[in-house]
């Protein structure tokens, strides 16, 4: 195996979280670690001891990570996390939502200029990769063997990452390395959204219909979300009976525009939920269409980002009013 | 911003599509009405001696910032084929701003079960003081017939 100590962005990550726990200013740290089973996956690592060695941090570290700060909200000490731009939002939302106390998380920020999809690695018959590297315009992709290999980021970047306007990790405790350029690649503009809305109803209808009829109900959406961390979710409970839990079509069309709902004004826009769903449901078409309504509607600029009051929390007098 | 971009199911479509008991169907229709202004407005339509479509059940609700959007989906999960949301007009609303947050929230509300493929007929919210039996009995029968249009409502329900 590669040594992944190759890469100075893991040598400083280690040293910071090194430093940080011998001046016990951090009692545990949440970054990532190689999953077992796959080359091309890195997955969640908690670290409470002081074995830093599985502690990775390359252009495959995709997971969500701010969710797993509610688990040590009671314990001792403060958390480190490592952190992006779109951790930090979610960060910020459960700090706002008063879910986590910020002043007990210490994050260290990563600039950003993207992460890799590793489906889209797949389908370039990418199966391996030890070390990446951020070139500007492409990643170098290096495999257990050594072999190495230069991909266009257009081609490998994360759908999220495309017109991603949060490369700086704004309102970090730490950053690693330095700032970088906050241009987007491509403009913000709700593509899946338009597309649909130009379908007729019946279509869009039966769309929906398509992609929820394949809801298994798991609720890893709801588990992964940052604006989803109410004490107790609606979905758990056995009253009000409104609220079906059966996994048929009308529950689940139920259940999908509950949860849009739920974060209207309040999703961070960081795409877990779509990622770690099962069945590829196209969570992100819903939570951006309400951003793109709120936008419009209320003249709120980036509905994605936590503010003191949300969007749905206070109004404007001279609010669009269709309804006289 | 139209609410409405989408093509109107029509009735016949309905019949053609195999759905029983066209020919005795009447649309049903779900109110949610705010206790300090629609209600009174429903109230005086009935003293008025206004007619209007027996076809609206009227669920009272201390003000229309009480009624959640899911509401609405269970409403037309279990048999409605409308739901109406009346309150009191902004800046008359008992509680000060209840009616201002009903209008946010609705506003997105209609626009989500439109992009869903719902007809946006099928979820309407009106204005309606105490003081107007009339726009009640008009705003219902307006509504009635817009249902009427669209025929039954079949979505959302469990019927493929």
């Amino acid at each position: 195996m590669t040594n992944l100590a190759a890469n100075p962005q893991v040598d400083q990550l280690r040293a910071r979280v090194k430093e940080l726990l011998d001046e016990e200013k951090i009692a545990g740290f949440i970054g990532y670690e190689r999953a077992s089973g796959s080359n091309l996956k890195r997955r969640p690592f908690f670290m409470v001891g002081a074995d830093l060695e599985p502690l990775v941090l390359d252009h495959l570290c995709t997971n969500g990570l701010a969710k797993y700060l509610m688990d040590y909200r009671h314990g001792e000490g403060r958390m480190g996390i490592a952190a992006r731009g779109c951790d930090l939002l979610a960060i910020k939302r459960l700090a706002a939502d008063h879910r986590i106390n910020r002043d007990r998380v210490v994050v260290i920020g990563i600039p950003c200029q993207g992460v890799m999809d590793p489906v889209k690695l797949k389908a370039m018959g990418i199966n391996d990769v030890a070390e990446t590297e951020d070139q500007g315009d492409t990643f170098i992709v290096t495999a257990s063997d050594g072999e190495t290999r230069e991909i266009n980021k257009g081609e490998a970047l994360l759908d999220r990452c495309l017109d991603c306007g949060h490369k700086n990790p704004d309102g970090h405790d730490i950053l690693l390395g330095e700032e970088t350029d906050n241009t987007p690649f491509q403009a913000r503009e709700f593509a899946g959204v338009s597309r649909i809305e130009t379908m007729g109803v019946s279509e869009r209808y039966d769309y929906w219909k398509r992609q929820m009829d394949r809801c298994l109900r798991c609720y890893a959406c709801r588990n992964v979300c940052p604006a989803c961390s109410c004490r107790e979710c609606a979905f758990d409970v056995a009253s009000p009976e409104w609220l079906g839990a059966r996994t048929t079509l009308s529950e689940q069309q139920m259940f999908h525009f509950t949860r849009a709902m739920h974060v209207a004004g309040r999703c961070v826009g960081c795409h877990r939920c779509e990622e770690v769903c099962p069945v590829d449901i196209p969570l992100m078409e819903l939570n951006e269409k309400l951003m793109k309504d709120i936008e419009e509607l209320f003249a709120i600029e980036g509905a994605h980002v936590p503010r003191d009051v949300e969007p749905l929390g206070q109004f404007q007098m001279d609010d669009p009013d269709e309804f006289n | 911003m139209s609410v409405t971009n989408g093509e109107p199911e029509t009735r016949n479509t309905m019949e053609a599509a195999g759905f029983e008991q066209a020919e005795a169907w009447e649309p049903k229709i779900v109110g949610f009405c705010c206790n300090w202004c629609s209600y009174a407005g429903a109230d005086l339509a009935g003293t008025s001696r206004m007619a209007y479509p027996d076809n609206i059940r009227i669920i009272r609700v201390p003000c229309s910032g009480r009624v959640n959007p899911q509401f609405v989906i269970r409403a037309l999960q279990r048999g409605a084929d409308g739901v109406l949301v009346a309150g009191c007009h902004p800046g008359d609303c008992h509680y000060s701003t209840g009616n201002y947050f009903t209008r946010r929230r609705f506003l997105l509300t209609r626009r989500l079960l439109e992009y869903m493929g719902i007809e946006p007929q099928r979820l309407q919210a009106r204005w309606i003081s105490g003081s107007e039996g009339e726009k009640f009995s008009r705003v219902v029968r307006e509504m009635v017939e817009d249902i009427r249009t669209l025929g039954p409502n079949t979505r959302l329900r469990d019927a493929k």
